[in-house]
């Protein structure tokens, strides 16, 4: 256990149980008051800096330092959205096997003692009609969003934490993400031993909204796989274009 | 406002809300100041959103606005927000756990004993889960300035951790220094 660990710990609240705390309604109240109420400065305004200017090569720096993040996160987008290959150390295809094994409806966990090369997620339906999903690799977001559609979600799964540009955010009535359609099972919001696990409820998709799962790799070193970092989890308006996305 | 600067604020917002709320609730711990902090920086983040970088560099760009909006906070010199009446209601309602976890008491001493600038790069990197390029971004300075502070404050923790006597040093200095 290593330092960042350590102190992950000590953190009062985890981003997931921040959003849990607000209805969706609340945050559309606010967002329509930013935007009703406040008028843009020009684009090209200088930011805000409290302390002193930032100097001109520092500028150039910082900047250098956020492109080069930008274009590392639109590389590892492009890497996993092109055909489930595996960022690192498995076998092209894998998480494509994975899926089509995830949707039998058989039981997900290797037998005890089978030798096994861990799935890179699947996909569980439980008894009460909720799905389980455990993501171990950031492997074959589509394949995974066609397993849950299979299963019954209207889904739409990102690589990243943004979603589909065709797509719009629905805005159709008042609730809580995390009570109502998902819910994720390691409340600390840690990846547990098993990997990221959410459930999600298909029933209580609503009428006319598609489930966004966001699937975000904040925070890992370039190269490195694994389950994913933050998610994010919002409705989106169903219709065409959108879910061909 | 054209629609598709509508179109990038109500993605930007929707993606990042969660880690903004969540920056603002563990460094605040009160529902007035977290509620102010989402809205004025989504209200910078709607003001610049010609300026917001695309993709995942958008959450450190908007830590960084957030971060500001805290420092004015702490200054005195942020008026009470308007904006997010209900939000701030909905948050007045629930209590935020602030106690450490069992068998972390150490650590969280230890963590106490640091200085707000090692704090902070701390908990950039362990509770917002950046690296020290993002890190830098938040900060405003350079990827390099960074990662030498960002070893600076770990090399620092662990001294501090050893100090307390706690259990947890040896695995500290393994893991980061």
């Amino acid at each position: 256990m290593n330092d960042d660990t350590l102190l992950s710990h000590l953190a009062p609240v985890t981003d997931e149980q921040a959003a849990a705390l607000v209805s969706r309604q609340a945050l559309g109240e606010l967002a329509d008051e930013i935007i009703r109420g406040a008028p843009r400065q020009p684009a090209a305004g200088p930011a805000r800096q409290p302390t002193r200017p930032v100097n001109p090569t520092r500028r150039r720096l910082t900047w250098a330092a956020a492109s080069a993040v930008a274009v590392g996160a639109a590389a590892a987008v492009a890497v996993i959205a092109s055909g489930g290959q595996p960022a690192s150390g498995g076998q092209p295809g894998s998480g494509v096997k994975t899926a089509q094994n995830a949707t039998s409806g058989s039981s997900q966990r290797p037998a005890p003692g089978a030798s096994t090369t861990l799935t890179a997620w699947t996909v569980t339906e439980n008894p009460n009609g909720t799905l389980k999903v455990t993501i171990r690799e950031m492997e074959d977001p589509s394949g995974l969003q066609a397993t849950l559609r299979a299963d019954g979600a209207r889904v739409v799964v990102t690589a990243s934490l943004a979603w589909p540009a065709a797509c719009s955010e629905w805005r159709g009535g008042n609730y809580r993400m995390g009570d109502q359609v998902v819910q994720t099972e390691n409340r600390t919001g840690l990846p547990s031993a098993d990997g990221t696990e959410f459930l999600i409820r298909p029933s209580d998709i609503p009428a006319g909204a598609l489930l966004w799962v966001g699937l975000g790799q904040t925070g890992k070193p370039k190269g490195v796989s694994g389950p994913p970092g933050p998610m994010s989890f919002g409705y989106l308006t169903a219709n065409e274009v959108c879910n061909r996305s | 406002m054209t629609d598709d600067q509508r179109r990038r604020f109500d993605q930007v917002y929707a993606v990042h809300h969660a880690a903004i709320l969540g920056y603002a609730l563990r460094r605040t711990g009160n529902a007035d100041d977290a509620a102010d902090v989402i809205a004025e920086t989504f209200l910078t983040a709607w003001r610049r959103i010609d300026d917001i970088p695309a993709g995942e560099a958008a959450r450190p760009w908007l830590y960084g606005v957030a971060r500001r909006v805290l420092a004015n906070q702490r200054r005195g010199e942020q008026r009470r927000s308007a904006l997010g009446e209900r939000l701030r209601s909905e948050l007045a309602a629930e209590r935020f756990h602030r106690e450490p976890p069992p068998g972390l008491d150490g650590v969280a001493a230890a963590f106490r004993r640091l200085g707000d600038t090692d704090r902070e790069i701390l908990t950039l990197a362990a509770w917002e889960g950046l690296d020290a390029g993002q890190i830098a971004v938040v900060i405003g300075c350079s990827r390099n300035a960074a990662r030498i502070r960002l070893h600076r404050a770990r090399r620092r923790l662990a001294a501090a951790l050893h100090d307390t006597r706690t259990a947890f040093a040896p695995e500290l200095i393994r893991g980061n220094s």
